[in-house]
């Protein structure tokens, strides 16, 4: 069977998680047009390639990150929602740090 | 002496099914009857232990260690371990922010009710507590083969020797979303098994399955006693 890792109970059977979808940036519900909500809620972009995906373990309800290769179903990485995203913004604020030295 | 498990208010989800299984001898606790033996004979290698009545309670919620800790539970910031309380309970520690508590095996549930009737929620501590003993049924599985047993249901290595005492698994059992921690009775060792409390009667007769061919059968809660003391052979 196919064995993912969980971030918090290690190597799992492939039966015991539930993909959540693509990680998006949500929308200001109050702000954005519904054309943007619309997308934001049912459109995917449905990519051929690397994405990173909401995963989550049932038995112990523990909703994490997947980097996933669509095409091969390889997982490549599994890691923390904190860890993720805090790599997300210390790679956003090396981008600005650079932009602001140019 | 035996009381009739249906004149307790609450009682196992499981108390038909014992009862279909053998001359049950029941022991009546705060929460409602145990079985405490279950048939005549001693159990082989393997005893499955019917524990739903016995008090357990979860906390769950970001400061849910640190309020335990000063509530006095004796727990540490390691997911998927258990800890072992001074009135014989144990502490899982299912994630940073979630802890299950199982009440010690006399069924003295005073310091879990204490703990549920302490928590406010105007104290502003970011921990709450879920009704454990509602929600999930509770299995003692004792003997050697256990962890070959188990590995008929579970895709988890729960061999001794890569399962030590105390350790968690948060996992599927006979595709049963589970948890299971092994705590040790007298140095036997004894796999405590908690899922949904409405599958009940599917995972016992899951249970009774897998332990047929390792001369496993039901047990009452007087074993796990007897482990403990060391009665047991």
């Amino acid at each position: 069977m196919k064995i993912m890792v969980c971030p918090l109970n290690g190597p799992r059977n492939i039966t015991e998680f539930v993909c959540g979808g693509d990680v998006k940036a949500v929308p200001d519900p109050a702000a954005c047009s519904d054309a943007e909500w619309t997308d934001y809620l049912f459109i995917e972009d449905n990519i051929a390639g690397e994405v990173d995906e909401w995963w989550l373990h049932t038995p112990s309800n523990t909703w994490f990150i997947a980097r996933r290769n669509t095409l091969t179903d390889e997982i490549l990485a599994t890691m923390t929602v904190a860890d993720y995203f805090d790599s997300k913004r210390s790679a956003a604020d090396a981008v600005a740090g650079a932009g602001g030295a140019a | 002496m035996s009381v009739d498990p249906q004149n307790a208010l609450q009682r196992s989800p499981l108390y038909r099914a014992l009862a279909v299984h053998g001359a049950v001898t029941w022991t009546e606790l705060p929460g409602g009857a145990v079985a405490e033996r279950v048939g005549t004979a001693n159990a082989g290698g393997l005893a499955i232990v019917d524990l739903s009545p016995l008090p357990r309670l979860g906390f769950k919620g970001r400061e849910t260690l640190a309020a335990m800790q000063a509530r006095g539970v004796v727990v540490e910031n390691k997911p998927n371990r258990a800890f072992r309380q001074p009135d014989g309970g144990l502490c899982l520690v299912l994630a940073a922010s979630e802890v299950m508590l199982l009440g010690p095996l006399t069924g003295d549930g005073t310091r879990l009710a204490a703990l549920e009737a302490e928590w406010d929620i105007d104290a502003g501590v970011r921990t709450y507590p879920l009704p454990r003993r509602d929600s999930h049924a509770w299995f003692a599985v004792a003997g050697a083969a256990a962890p070959e047993m188990f590995a008929k249901l579970c895709g988890v290595d729960l061999r001794l020797a890569h399962f030590p005492d105390l350790a968690v698994a948060q996992t599927s059992v006979a595709r049963l979303n589970a948890v299971v921690v092994r705590a040790d009775e007298g140095g036997r060792p004894v796999f405590h098994l908690l899922a949904d409390s409405a599958a009940a009667i599917y995972l016992l007769d899951c249970l009774v399955d897998a332990a047929q061919e390792f001369g496993g059968r039901i047990a009452g809660r007087a074993l796990l006693g007897a482990l403990a003391t060391g009665e047991y052979g």
